[in-house]
């Protein structure tokens, strides 16, 4: 990535908002353009300058931050979001990652590792939890019936989400799978996008079904 | 039913009385002369007038040596046909017929003890019949036990005779043996259905009147065709009766549901007595008949009475099998005024059809009573069904209402640990970080940490919750995912070794707590106490154990130096213990620290994915009276952050 990237973060709590804040701010590779309070707002100034990279609280007062989520996906796809979670818990994680959310950072974490985790983000992937990657895996078996365009995962990315639940870094996965770092961080992304589109797929099959009864 | 009786009554008259019709002479006038002589008599003897049929019951006048009968009729021409004559019922032995003084027809009987009564059908050659006046003889024994009169002769058209002749020897002896025959095979039928099943005695008795009837028919055609039978004779004739008559009594009793131990008891003797009867040749066996006949006249009616005042459930068989026992008493009575003469004594006897007409209408009310039966056992098939079905709902809601049960008990237990747990490990960090702060005497950077570990321990138990299914490499995994940051931090360099492990039975929330507690802590005593710069996690496995090596590069402890069980150790294996496995710890200076976990497994292996790099790690062995190392790192303050 050629010079900064820039960020722009959506966060109700003022204590927490300044943190976030000051650990951009603090890093030479970042740069802050919009600080917004409520979701509302966020998605104007999303609209306005589309950041490299959004930071989503989920507790937002006005609009579900999972909403904010999708409508910053569906808007901006180039935008990658991350939502800040207390407790990166499977439940809340997964359904960011099907909103259409890229990763997730930790709340209460180091000012360092934030600015760290959004750089992570930027080169390709925010490491993701060994429970996290096999619910992923959960999540596409067994292979939905009524599907197009391959919306399944390769037997690769099952090697790489089955390396990750294991613990392996991405770094290590790369190792044992005599392929590049970068290349696993496509490929997550590349996963990333098919949880967006198989939950999206899953809800219309769902929709038929029930069109269908 | 109805409609059968209805049919067969209506089919009685046509039988009873053939019609006259051409070519055939009813030949009714005759002269009648008794004498000892077996010589024709003469025209001169006292021949005195009579009109045929000439019924004998009662006629002392008939009984004694021989009786002639000479009938003489006009033959207006020769005739062209072969004529026969016929009579519809007469004495089978001890007879001679002449015709015109040559005899025609002869059927002699030695013994002549009774007779049997057939129709009678004679060819008449045709160089017999004369023009004019023609004679006929006809000689009879008198005193023929059952001959009962004289009927009427039919001269005439040959095959007309043979018709009328194979008529009612039809009707006479043969569609008797039929029925006697059917109504024999009926009631092995019902003696095969009750020995099958003992459920009704009705059957029996059907059964056995069945089969009696079918004996005595059976001896009848014997004694038709057996002349001489001497001896067996008049046993036979009365086990002819009683044989037939005694069950068929009981099985109306049966059918009126009832048991009357002493009547049938009298028939049984009667019975007996009968069969011994047989071999008795007796002087007085006509009287001997005459009482049998009378006691098996009185009976019928006898019973009859029992089931009319003795308050019998009427049902329609019932009433049936009465209006049957009624009718076929009808038959009795017309075949008495038939040989009294009361009614012509051509007509055909009915007597014979009175067992098959009783066994029909009984058979109907067995039939009944089968079929009965059968819908009963249907209907309690269906009633048995549905109460199964009943059950099994029942069951089925039983054992819904105990899942519920279950879960809800599952439930209240998780509830119950997770909040102990809470007040264990998150409750008590937090009450003492609330002490410091109040005491005033911490520092910021004390409570920093106290609170950033409290945060950490929270989220560590929520990933003891997630849903792994067994799979412990998820567990490793999420730990070092959980320390990535502070092994950054610290400079120190993780080899993962973790290959394929099978998945484990009932990897429960704090058992998984428990695991991530012992690793958190070996970490943390690596990075802090051993000054480790790589730490080296494998996973082996062998046959119903899993076993997790976390082997440090750092300084090791001298296992004397610690003296005895340091409470590191003892929670260690507390731990372990709490995780359903065992802990080894292997330690020397300089020569780093080597800790296994060792958790039993029993399920099944998951299907095989990535590259395996599973070790296979030396065994160790907890070295006896070492301590750990005193510090273990399980105060707030020295607990190191988690991502």
């Amino acid at each position: 990535m050629n010079g900064p990237a820039t960020v722009a973060l959506v966060e109700d709590d003022d204590e927490a908002r300044r943190r976030l804040v000051s650990s951009i701010l603090a890093d030479p590779g970042l740069r802050l353009v919009g600080e917004y309070r409520t979701g509302a707002e966020a998605l104007a100034g999303a609209a306005v300058t589309v950041p490299d990279v959004f930071l989503v609280d989920l507790g937002l007062p006005d609009v579900p931050g999972l909403e904010v989520v999708r409508t910053l996906a569906a808007r901006h796809p180039a935008c990658e979001i991350l939502v800040v979670t207390i407790f990166g818990d499977e439940h809340t994680v997964l359904a960011a990652l099907e909103a259409g959310a890229h990763g997730y950072l930790l709340k209460g974490a180091l000012e360092h590792d934030i600015a760290v985790d959004i750089r992570h983000l930027r080169n390709g992937g925010s490491p993701l939890s060994p429970v996290i990657a096999r619910q992923v895996l959960k999540r596409f078996m067994p292979p939905p019936a009524a599907e197009s365009g391959g919306s399944g995962l390769t037997p690769r990315e099952i090697e790489i989400l089955n390396a990750i639940a294991r613990g392996f870094s991405y770094a290590e996965v790369g190792g044992l799978l005599k392929i590049s770092v970068q290349t696993v961080h496509t490929h997550l992304k590349k996963i990333y996008r098919k949880l967006a589109v198989h939950s999206k797929t899953e809800a219309v099959f769902e929709a038929d079904k029930r069109r269908l009864l | 039913m109805r409609a059968l009786l209805a049919a067969l009554l209506l089919a009685l008259p046509p039988l009873a009385a053939p019609a006259p019709s051409d070519g055939v002479t009813a030949l009714e006038v005759a002269e009648v002369y008794v004498t000892s002589s077996a010589a024709i008599p003469g025209n001169d003897a006292a021949w005195a007038p009579v009109r045929l049929p000439h019924a004998w019951f009662f006629d002392p006048a008939m009984s004694g040596g021989w009786v002639w009968y000479r009938i003489r009729f006009d033959q207006a021409a020769i005739p062209t046909a072969p004529q026969r004559l016929f009579m519809s019922r007469s004495v089978v032995f001890d007879q001679i017929v002449y015709f015109n003084r040559e005899p025609v027809w002869r059927h002699l009987d030695v013994a002549a003890q009774g007779a049997q009564v057939q129709p009678v059908l004679i060819h008449v050659p045709m160089r017999l019949i004369r023009t004019g006046e023609n004679v006929i003889h006809l000689r009879v024994r008198g005193h023929a036990p059952s001959a009962h009169g004289v009927a009427r002769l039919h001269f005439g058209d040959g095959r007309e005779l043979l018709r009328r002749a194979a008529l009612a020897n039809f009707a006479q002896s043969q569609m008797i043996g039929i029925v006697a025959f059917a109504f024999g095979l009926a009631g092995l039928l019902s003696l095969a259905l009750w020995m099958g099943e003992r459920r009704d005695p009705v059957f029996f008795w059907y059964g056995l009147t069945g089969v009696g009837l079918l004996v005595a028919t059976a001896i009848w055609q014997i004694m038709l065709l057996t002349p001489d039978l001497g001896a067996w004779r008049v046993g036979l004739v009365f086990y002819r009766f009683s044989g037939f008559l005694t069950p068929l009594f009981i099985l109306h009793l049966r059918l009126a549901g009832r048991r009357h131990p002493w009547l049938e008891g009298v028939l049984w003797c009667l019975l007996i007595a009968a069969c011994a009867s047989v071999g008795v040749r007796h002087a007085w066996t006509a009287q001997m008949f005459a009482f049998w006949g009378l006691v098996y006249a009185v009976l019928p009616l006898a019973f009859l009475g029992v089931l009319f005042t003795r308050g019998v459930e009427r049902t329609a068989a019932i009433w049936l099998l009465m209006l049957a026992d009624l009718v076929a008493s009808g038959f009795v009575l017309h075949d008495w005024a038939v040989r009294t003469g009361l009614l012509d004594f051509d007509r055909f006897l009915l007597a014979y059809y009175v067992a098959p007409f009783i066994m029909l209408a009984a058979g109907a009310t067995i039939f009944k009573r089968h079929l009965e039966g059968v819908r009963a056992l249907r209907r309690s098939n269906v009633d048995l069904e549905q109460h199964v079905q009943r059950k099994a709902a029942e069951i089925e809601a039983n054992h819904a209402r105990m899942h519920e049960a279950e879960r809800v008990q599952a439930l209240a237990e998780e509830r119950k640990r997770i909040m102990a747990d809470m007040h264990d490990g998150l409750g008590s960090r937090l009450v003492g970080l609330l002490s410091l702060a109040q005491s005033g005497r911490a520092d910021a950077n004390e409570l920093k940490d106290g609170i950033a570990a409290a945060l950490d321990e929270l989220r560590l138990a929520i990933d003891s919750l997630e849903p792994v299914e067994g799979d412990i490499g998820v567990v490793l995994g999420n730990v070092r995912h959980r320390m990535r940051s502070v092994f950054e931090r610290a400079g120190v360099r993780f080899v993962w070794n973790v290959g394929e492990l099978p998945r484990l039975d009932d990897l429960t929330p704090s058992r998984i707590q428990a695991i991530q507690r012992v690793l958190l802590e070996v970490f943390t005593n690596a990075i802090k106490h051993a000054d480790a710069r790589t730490v080296t996690v494998s996973t082996s496995r062998s046959s119903g154990e899993v076993r997790i090596t976390i082997e440090d590069d750092g300084r090791g402890f001298d296992a004397a130096a610690a003296g005895g069980n340091g409470r590191g150790l003892q929670n260690l294996r507390v731990r372990a213990a709490q995780a359903g496995g065992t802990v080894l710890v292997d330690s020397s200076a300089q020569a780093g620290t080597r800790v296994a976990l060792v958790l039993p497994y029993s399920g099944s292996d998951p299907p095989v994915q990535a590259a395996d790099k599973s070790r296979d790690g030396p065994t160790t062995s907890v070295v006896p009276g070492s301590g750990y190392l005193p510090d273990s790192g399980d105060t707030p303050d020295s607990a190191p952050r988690l991502a």
